[in-house]
This record gives C-alpha cells, sequence and structure tokens, in this order.
C-alpha cells in the first residue's frame, strides 16, 4: 500500500499532543452519529461528541477516549482531532476514573452554582465512559 | 578601625541576601520547569485550532458569525498579561513599553489588567482600567479564564468593543522572552473576508463537506478559539514569568557574592591596617621610654 492511500492521523489535546500516526482508518463519535474516515475522503469539519475514537493500523485496532472537540480531515489525508482531553483505552488507570467518578457525584450532590454542575457532569460522563472501555479491553484481553 | 564593623554588617547583609536570592532561583527554576512544558505541549493544539479556524473562516460567510464581523462603534480594550509578583527583570518593564506604544494609536483605548504589576503600572502611567484580574491560580486552568474570555466575547458581541488586543510575554526559551502583540477580536482580516466575497478564489476553495453545518461549528469554534489564545497566552507568560525570574535572581545571587568578595578585601585591608599602625604605636611608645 502506497502512502497516499493512508490516513494520517493526529490526536491533540489541549495539554498535549497524543498521537501523530499513519493509520489505515478511524472511527469516531461526531454529532450527527459515528463516522468512519477511511482514505481519500473528502474535506470534513465536524464536532466531535465526548465517546471513543477507534483507529486501525496494520490490522490492529486501538481505542482512545477522547472528549468533545473537533476534527479536521485535510483533502491530503491528514485527519487532525483536536479534543479537550484525550486519552488511550489501555492507558485509562481504573482507580483514578473510581475516584473521579465519586469526585464528580459528590459535586453533583452539593453543589448548587449552574458552571459547577455542568463541570462534573460532563467529567461524570467521560470518567464513565473510560471505565466502560477499560473494562471492554480487558476483556478483550489486549 | 570604626569602619570595620559597618564592614563586616555589609558583608553579612549581603551574604544573607545571596541566601536569599539563591533560595528564590531554585524556587522559580522547579516552576519554570513545569510551566515551560506545559507551554510548550499546548502549543500544538493552538496551532492545529488555528489551522482549522482558518480554513474555516476562509470559507465560510463572515456574515455567519458576528465575531467574524467588524464592530465600528465601541472601545478599543487590550489585555495585557503580566505578572503578580516583581523581581523577574525587565518582563513587566517591557510590557509598559507596548502599552505605551499602543495607546498612541488608540488614544481612548481601555486596559484590562491582569497581575497585580500591570495595575499598579496602569494607575501611575494614567491609563483607563476597564478591569483587573490579579488571581489567578499559580497553574493556569481554563477555567479560571472563563470570566475573562466571556467578558471579552460578550462586549464584542454588545459592540461594546470595537476591537479587543492582547499583549503578552512570549516564552522563546530560558534566556529570552519577547513581548507580544496580538489582535484578538475582530478575527476577521481584511484578506479573509477580501478572499470570500472575490469571484475568482471562491473557486479555488475546497469543497469542505461542514457538520452538522457551517454555522453550528463556527459559533461553538470561534468562542472556544477565543478561550483558547487567552489560554496559551497566560501559559506563555507564566513560562516567561518564572524564566525571567530564575535568571534575574541568578544574577542577583553572583552579583551578592561579588560583593561579599569585595568588602571581605576591604575589610581585612583595614584590619591589616589597623595592626600595622597599633604596631607603629607600640613601637614608638618603647623607643620613647
Amino acid at each position: 500500500m502506497s502512502e497516499k492511500s493512508k490516513l494520517t492521523l493526529r490526536i491533540i489535546s489541549q495539554e498535549k499532543k497524543l498521537l501523530e500516526e499513519v493509520v489505515d482508518k478511524v472511527s469516531l463519535p461526531s454529532t450527527e452519529g459515528e463516522i468512519t474516515i477511511l482514505p481519500h475522503h473528502a474535506a470534513l469539519l465536524s464536532q466531535v461528541e465526548t465517546g471513543s475514537l477507534r483507529f486501525t493500523q496494520d490490522g490492529h485496532e486501538q481505542d482512545v477516549v477522547i472528549a468533545k472537540g473537533f476534527v479536521d480531515v485535510n483533502p491530503s489525508g491528514l485527519v487532525t482531532v483536536l479534543v479537550d482531553s484525550a486519552i488511550y483505552a489501555r492507558d485509562i488507570s481504573m482507580e483514578k476514573v473510581q475516584k473521579a467518578i465519586e469526585e464528580a457525584q459528590e459535586t453533583m450532590a452539593k453543589s448548587e452554582d449552574q458552571r459547577e454542575l455542568m463541570m462534573a457532569e460532563a467529567s461524570l460522563k467521560l470518567a464513565m465512559l473510560e471505565l466502560k472501555v477499560a473494562q471492554k479491553t480487558k476483556k478483550a484481553g489486549i | 578601625m570604626a569602619n570595620a564593623r559597618q564592614i563586616k554588617r555589609r558583608i553579612s547583609a549581603a551574604s544573607n541576601i545571596s541566601k536569599i536570592t539563591k533560595a528564590m532561583e531554585m524556587v522559580a527554576a522547579s516552576k519554570m520547569k513545569k510551566a515551560q512544558d506545559q507551554a510548550i505541549l499546548a502549543r500544538h493544539y493552538a496551532l492545529a485550532l488555528q489551522d482549522s479556524l482558518q480554513k474555516l473562516a476562509a470559507q465560510a460567510d463572515p456574515s455567519l458569525h458576528p465575531l467574524l464581523s467588524r464592530n465600528f462603534t465601541g472601545k478599543d480594550i487590550l489585555l495585557v498579561v503580566g505578572t503578580n509578583k516583581g523581581l523577574c527583570g525587565s518582563l513587566n518593564t517591557q510590557l509598559f513599553k507596548k502599552m505605551d506604544a499602543w495607546r498612541k494609536l488608540h488614544p481612548d483605548g481601555e486596559i484590562v489588567a491582569v497581575g497585580k504589576k500591570i495595575v499598579h503600572f496602569c494607575r501611575l502611567g494614567g491609563f483607563k482600567i476597564h478591569s483587573q484580574f490579579t488571581d489567578i491560580a499559580e497553574k493556569v486552568t481554563t477555567s479560571d479564564l472563563v470570566a475573562i474570555s466571556e467578558m471579552v466575547i460578550d462586549g464584542y458581541l454588545k459592540q461594546d468593543f470595537r476591537s479587543v488586543g492582547l499583549v503578552y510575554m512570549d516564552f522563546i526559551n530560558t534566556l529570552s522572552q519577547k513581548p507580544r502583540v496580538a489582535e484578538l477580536l475582530p478575527m476577521a482580516k481584511e484578506e479573509v473576508v477580501g478572499e470570500v466575497t472575490d469571484g475568482q478564489k471562491k473557486v479555488v476553495k475546497a469543497d469542505y463537506l461542514f457538520e452538522p453545518s457551517a454555522k453550528e461549528i463556527l459559533t461553538n469554534l470561534l468562542p472556544f478559539y477565543i478561550e483558547n489564545s487567552i489560554y496559551q497566552a497566560f501559559l506563555e507568560s507564566r513560562a516567561s514569568e518564572h524564566s525571567a525570574r530564575m535568571v534575574t535572581m541568578k544574577n542577583a545571587s553572583e552579583n551578592a557574592h561579588e560583593l561579599v568578595d569585595e568588602l571581605k578585601l576591604v575589610f581585612n585591608k583595614s584590619r591589616q591596617s589597623a595592626i600595622t599602625s597599633e604596631l607603629l604605636d607600640i613601637a614608638t611608645a618603647t623607643l620613647t621610654v
């Protein structure tokens, strides 16, 4: 396969660049539903929801949990995913996630501030998702 | 000699100062490392975001979003990101110079001051302060800056602000930081608007698909972009602050050491001359007896 018929995937979170790799296929949750991007995809700019992104590289699938953000598909095959936060499924630490869930629930129970509630809800959603993905990856024995 | 005691006091004062500056240098050095890493890692995001936005702005009709259009009424605002604490060399002074230059272009402009040093300078220099922020946490997070970015965006949407500028210290490396003036709003530069209205360019532009729609993405992306620009400016200025402070404190410790050495020399000389003159006294006394 020539380099032309592959995608370059960049995942960038606010803190750092998570990865920049040549991949075959990317699936991610857009606001309009799950989309899969293959090489020679039309130029696209879309919003991304909190969810799990899956990319295929040399036949191996990998999961990355992402928060909401944007995806920019360049006609030249460069896929840039810009998100608030991103983490590899294999890097998720169960204890941390459990703690995050507890903390978010605590804030939601106590706080009355609208903004704080919204932020707690978002982090709870992300933590739950991380937990789900992590359990799935463990089951698959990866 | 009466002088000897004074010199001794100066020696101990200088060496105490050198101990303090040494400690401050080490504190700044450890903070600097963190701040630099944070600033450098966040740059990728800012660059990629800017790239996407430029594409979007070049292709979407600027009338779709009020943040992309120009305001012809309202005030000129300059957001200055400085430091709360001093002792960081010429960092704030360089910002002051930029503010002065800006005032020449915008005589009626108002300042949004971040950092106590900037607020202080505004009072001294007779700048009109629109608002001030002096309690931003050491480790900047986006949620700390929501208040600032909301104020900027709201002010612009309500047409209270005609333009919003941003001045901060751009971090280049530990030894050099440069003041940087950026235009935050309006985002639509003359060229971008020109490109859209120009019929020829319209054909050249790649056919981008927008999901759900260009308008919706713009509405979400633009405020986000402004937030991120401000966030990035804060990270850069924090990294610059700690780097500048570390270098300044290092110089201060070195100078203090030099001063101690010099004073020790003077002290020894004066002690020696005191001994000599005493010996002479004794010698003359024995001769006379």
